[in-house]
């Protein structure tokens, strides 16, 4: 507002000193309603229509928020919130508005330097607010919590969409680390610790591909779902959740049953295989020894019989180490990560995509408020700059109050944005 | 009226300085007890939680209001434009409560029985591009 | 503040070249009579090109696919001249939002809001004279977004002026461009009303109380209450509904919708959430598009009735009254959406008690006419059409608001019908009498009487002719480009084609207007102070007045509507004279 910019006026009674008087034409007297300058009323009534916009806001996080499915709502945990960063933040903004007030009685007992000490000490308070609302949205953003796709790792649900999420991000980040060690070989430097790759590579082979399979395989539809739930839980456990954990260890019993079932099998092939060479190597002895021409024929077709038999047995060997591959795979990957209670992405620094119930809902309201928040803070910022340069003596405690009542008004938004996104 | 005459009327030298700094150590007060409770047994019934919170907060608007805002030293002009303005938020949000449209995170038995098997190929069918990474 | 005010009045003694002059008086214009005039010109401007795009939609349903004249060819010359029904689409659209959004809300607020506020309560000028060419040059930016989008490959914003998400999330970038455009539109009109507001209560001359204002300060006074609360709700679910389109949030959208290429929203929004906010704004917008035209048609019903306005308390509440109604009323739009029955009926019942003080007014617009000295000027004749025509809009409206008719009648032409008598047939009508009021005050000049009679005469019979069929229409859907796809609709082709002559007549007739408006400002009668006898305030200074309004300390002795007062000889009785 650009109530006080005029200083002489201070003394018109009738038009509370704002815009300054006539100019060549005569100056008219006015009977106010309200025994506030106008520039006070304005700043009254543009808070009125803040009040409407923030209230929209928190309607919609209102109607999000319980529309959202029963008891699915992100925990504190869940997304990264530090609930006493928020306490100390109301602090920082509490504080602020004390020195404001304070800056503006210095300012009507005519204290300009002491005035203009307050202010900068609201301005100060100001920006360690905006800091730590910078850290906050900071720690949110490298775990993957965005406001809307594709940045969002977030997902409400564990189905194909986001297997197929999992496996898209898995497959690219493989091929980015892969491309980086064959340019750090092809510059013929050591490639050092390239343990993510190969981790990367086990998730993939005995996580993605396994689900992908189970879920491809399952005639229930219970043990899709748990198939499904349990990648999302190894990725981002929020809880911890027994039902997984008994299917995992379950399952994992039952895997290891069929490859000893496939080991013994293999061992028979193997014994086959073996048996069989050393048939033909018998045979082939005999063929050579062998000098009556009419039993060769006879000798030639049970060494093609046994070579024929030796060929299915080792076919049915390569069989089974294909059947047997996944399966230890899959044990390596449970008996690697299955211990981690804080899930892949938090032990090893992945950024897979991640399963939160109502995830995406609670980082678009959360960063919708927080945001106009955050923007008006700076708006108030601005202000307080331009106060800055400004002499701060009772002239200017008008506009000092105008400019505090917007500060006050941004406080009491925060008022009730802090219990609201952090502790409910 | 003069700006700062407006403001002289409640300018009684160090009694604000009081008042400010009882008001600044209420809302200090107020906000541990908001986080006291998001944080104690009320929240085990948790609208009767939410509601204490509120009503803190609630406290802690006012505060700011009547004395930050020197609400309190104000004319009648105060209701004018503080109530209309109430009256409509809470009517906003009021009003916009019985649409909640409530969502649900399963399926439904009905649907997961006759869901048809899901085709996983080895490629699924997603196109990589549309998944950032980093 | 004391420079540029010296800088950009127009006094004679202004150093410099005539650039920087027409640049300091008509773009850096504080004076709140020029930036009244900048809203009114906009407006018309926008007026012409809303009435354009109307005119090809009526075109496309009396001739369905046919070559529109001369567009046709220029846009669509490889289909033949045919539009595309995107196109359509795109017609509706852009003439509602442009018709509300760039014509009626600033002329009605931006510029008879401007021009008439401070000259009615005695004051120099607004408030914040800089902060009110701030709310005019908020304007350029939506006009910019609006008239970019027309160059965008679908030609402009086309999910209806309503922008219901999921449809409104599948536009091209025209749906941006106009979504930010609103939210300028809507900043506009925030500084606007905090002005308007600040200076009605603090800068009245002395002795004009409350009930000595005139009904058009009134008006303008409810308006921008309303504009105040709603507004800044309207501008928050822009912006949301911006978000969903740009970063893919999910307010609006149920999850895993797949917009823009393929990517999924995030997060499970609410359709009906939009629904709510946007009218929550839209439904007080609608009397914000009429409160100031029914304050200027009571003033003027009074002048040249030479009889006080009946009622004049009455008027006040009533007004009032619509408008703190019109704040719970705006689900009687959403009754067909699946919203809570409760709260339909609850709307219903509210949208019934309006009628209750639409009907007050009308009763006393009557009461005023009834029995007065009735001067049938050009004024007078478009605010007795407004009346008249605000009967039927409002009756059509107490039809739909239960929600069994409505059901039936939604989204069919029974609601353009009944919109287009409020807003066109109301509102407009009001609009074209205020100017051809209050133009010798703007330019110092009268318009001319024979051509504003043809004018108004034509515009009443074809807008009629235009409107009033669409009541036999509520079996034929709008928003549809073709409707006679449907067997049981063709039989109304010949009236949708007999509707669609009358508009195009009205269009044509809107050109005497243009005639006479600027021939009138060039060469018109030289009005002088009062050239109607009226009583208000603006009439007491020059026309047009100079910078700082009033020659003399205007000092109110009593109400605006002393017209035949048995203390004077004279039929009226200014409000600063002294008995
Ligand atoms: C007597 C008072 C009024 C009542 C009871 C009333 C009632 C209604 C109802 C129930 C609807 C919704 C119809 C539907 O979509 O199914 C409606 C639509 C509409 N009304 Fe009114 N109305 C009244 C006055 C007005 C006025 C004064 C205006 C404007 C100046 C207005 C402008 C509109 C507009 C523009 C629409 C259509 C919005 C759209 O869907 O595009 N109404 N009215
Ligand atoms: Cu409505």
């Amino acid at each position: 507002m650009n109530s006080k910019a005029n200083p002489s006026n201070e003394t018109d009674a009738t038009n509370g000193g704002l815009d300054g008087g006539s100019h060549g034409h005569i100056e008219l007297k006015y009977q106010p309603a309200v025994p506030v300058p106008k520039g006070k009323l304005a700043v009254w009534l543009f808070l009125s229509t803040e009040i409407m916009f923030f209230t929209a806001l928190i309607g919609t996080y209102i109607v999000l928020r319980f529309g959202a499915p029963e008891g699915s709502w992100p925990t504190p945990g869940d997304v990264r919130v530090l609930e006493w960063l928020g306490a100390v933040n109301t602090f920082v903004l509490i504080c602020s508005s004390v020195t404001i007030v304070f800056g503006m009685e210095a300012a009507k007992q005519n204290k300009a330097g002491k005035a203009k000490s307050w202010l900068f000490g609201t301005f100060v308070l100001g920006c360690v607010f905006l800091g730590i609302k910078a850290y906050e949205y900071n720690s949110k953003f490298e775990h993957g919590i965005h406001p809307g796709t594709p940045r969002s790792l977030l997902y409400d649900r564990a189905d194909l969409n986001y297997l197929s999420a999992v496996k898209s991000n898995l497959d690219a980040e493989i091929l980015s680390l892969e491309k980086e060690k064959t340019a750090l070989v092809s510059e013929s430097v050591v490639p050092h610790d390239h343990d993510v790759l190969d981790t990367l590579v086990l998730i993939r082979a005995g996580l993605v591909q396994w689900t992908q399979r189970t879920v491809g395989e399952a005639e229930n539809p219970m043990m899709r779902e748990l198939a499904l739930e349990s990648l999302a839980h190894q990725i981002n456990p929020r809880t911890s959740n027994p039902r997984v954990e008994a299917y995992l260890a379950s399952e994992n019993a039952d895997v290891k049953n069929q490859i000893a079932e496939l080991m013994g099998q293999q061992e028979t092939v193997e014994q086959d295989v073996r048996e069989m060479q050393e048939r033909i190597d018998v045979l082939s002895e005999q063929l050579k020894a062998e000098q009556d021409d009419a039993r060769k024929p006879d000798i030639e077709s049970e060494l093609s019989a046994a070579t024929e038999a030796s060929k299915t047995a080792a076919t049915k060997a390569t069989e089974l180490v294909d059947l047997l591959t996944p399966l230890e795979n899959r044990v390596s990957a449970y008996e690697q990560f299955n211990g981690l209670h804080e899930g892949l992405n938090e032990h090893f620094h992945l950024k897979l995509p991640m399963v939160i119930p109502s995830g995406n809902t609670w980082a678009n309201t959360y960063f919708l408020m927080t945001g106009f928040h955050a923007l008006h803070v700076l708006g108030g910022l601005v202000a307080f700059m331009v106060l800055l340069m400004l002499r701060l003596d009772r002239s200017r405690a008008g506009l000092m109050e105008n400019v505090g009542l917007y500060w006050h008004f941004v406080d009491i938004v925060w008022i009730f944005l802090f219990p609201l996104l952090y502790l409910f | 009226m003069n700006e700062t005459d407006a403001i002289n009327r409640d300018a009684t030298g160090n009694s604000n300085t009081k008042v400010f700094l009882f008001v600044f150590l209420m809302l200090c007060a107020l906000t541990g007890i908001s986080f006291w409770v998001a944080n104690s047994y009320l929240m085990e019934n948790r609208v009767v939680g939410w509601s204490a919170m509120m009503l803190v907060s609630v406290a802690k608007a006012l505060l700011v209001i009547l004395f930050f805002m020197h609400l309190w030293w104000e004319r009648a002009w105060k209701y004018v434009l503080t109530i209309p303005a109430l009256f409509m938020g809470v009517l906003l949000v009021l009003l916009l409560v019985p649409d909640v449209g409530y969502r649900y995170l399963t399926y439904s038995k009905d649907r997961r029985e006759n869901a048809p098997k899901p085709v996983v190929s080895d490629t699924i069918d997603v196109n990589p591009a549309n998944y950032e990474i980093r | 503040m004391a420079e540029t005010s010296v800088e950009n009045s127009i006094t004679p003694d202004h150093k410099g070249n005539v650039v920087s002059r027409f640049v300091w008086t008509y773009v850096f214009a504080t004076d709140h009579k020029v930036i009244g005039l900048q809203f009114l010109f906009s407006s018309l401007i926008w007026f012409f090109v809303g009435g354009f795009l109307a005119l090809a939609v009526r075109w496309q349903l009396a001739w369905p696919w046919s070559d529109m004249p001369i567009f046709g060819h220029m846009l669509f010359a490889e289909s033949g001249g045919q539009m595309s029904p995107g196109f359509y689409n795109m017609l509706f659209t852009m003439h509602a939002t442009i018709m509300i959004f760039f014509v009626i809300i600033p002329i009605l607020a931006g510029a008879f809001g401007n021009y008439l506020i401070p000259l009615m309560v005695g004051a120099e000028d607004m408030a914040f004279p800089r902060l009110n060419m701030l709310s005019y040059w908020f304007m350029w930016p939506a006009f910019a977004c609006i008239i970019l989008s027309f160059f965008m490959p679908e030609y402009g914003a086309s999910a209806g002026w309503t922008s219901y998400p999921p449809l409104s999330v599948f536009q091209g970038d025209a749906q941006s461009l106009w979504l930010l455009a609103m939210v300028f539109v809507g900043v506009s009109s925030m500084m606007g009303s905090i002005n308007y507001l600040t200076t009605i209560i603090q800068m009245r001359a002395p002795g004009m109380t409350m009930f000595r204002m005139p009904m058009t300060v009134w008006g303008m006074f409810i308006t921008a209450i309303m504009q105040a609360f709603a507004l800044p709700v309207l501008t928050a679910a822009l912006l949301m509904q911006l978000s969903d389109r740009l970063l893919m949030t999910g307010f609006f959208l149920p999850e895993n919708i797949a917009v823009n290429n393929g990517v999924a929203t995030s997060g499970g929004g609410q359709v009906l959430l939009w629904q709510h906010l946007f009218w929550f704004y839209s439904h007080p917008a609608v009397y914000i598009m009429i409160l100031p035209a029914m304050g200027m048609v009571s003033d003027i019903i009074s002048c040249f009735s030479r009889k006080p306005l009946f009622g004049y308390r009455p008027m006040v509440y009533s007004i009032t009254a619509i408008a703190g109604l019109g704040f719970i009323v705006w689900g009687h739009h959403m009754f067909i959406s699946g919203m809570n029955h409760t709260l339909a009926m609850s709307f219903m019942v509210s949208t019934m008690l309006i009628a209750l003080p639409s009907g007050i007014k009308v009763f006393n617009w009557i009461g005023t006419l009834w029995g007065g000295k009735l001067q049938l000027t050009t004024p007078m004749l478009f605010c007795v059409g407004f009346v008249a025509m605000f009967v039927i809009g409002g009756l059509s409206g107490i039809v739909m608001s239960a929600p069994p008719v409505d059901i039936v009648i939604h989204d069919t032409y029974y609601i353009v019908a009944h919109l287009h008598y409020v807003l066109f047939a109301s509102s407009v009508l009001g609009v074209l009498g205020a100017i051809y009021f209050w133009f010798p005050k703007m330019f110092g000049r009268m318009m001319n009487e024979r051509l504003g009679k043809i004018h108004f005469f034509l515009t009443f019979v074809f807008l009629n002719g235009t409107f009033f069929p669409m009541h036999f229409l509520s079996r034929m859907p709008r928003r549809v480009a073709d409707p006679y796809i449907y067997e049981g609709l063709k039989d109304l082709l010949p009236l949708n084609q007999f509707m669609t002559i009358c508009a195009i007549g009205m269009g044509l007739t809107q050109l005497i207007f243009v005639a006479n408006f600027f021939g009138s400002m060039f060469f018109g009668a030289k009005a002088g102070r009062n050239p109607w006898n009226a009583n208000t305030l603006e009439w007491t200074t020059v026309s047009p007045p100079p910078h700082g309004n009033f020659d003399v300390q205007p000092v109110v002795r009593r109400g605006p509507y002393e017209y035949s007062h048995p203390e004077t000889d004279s039929d009226f009785f200014p409000q600063t004279k002294t008995s």
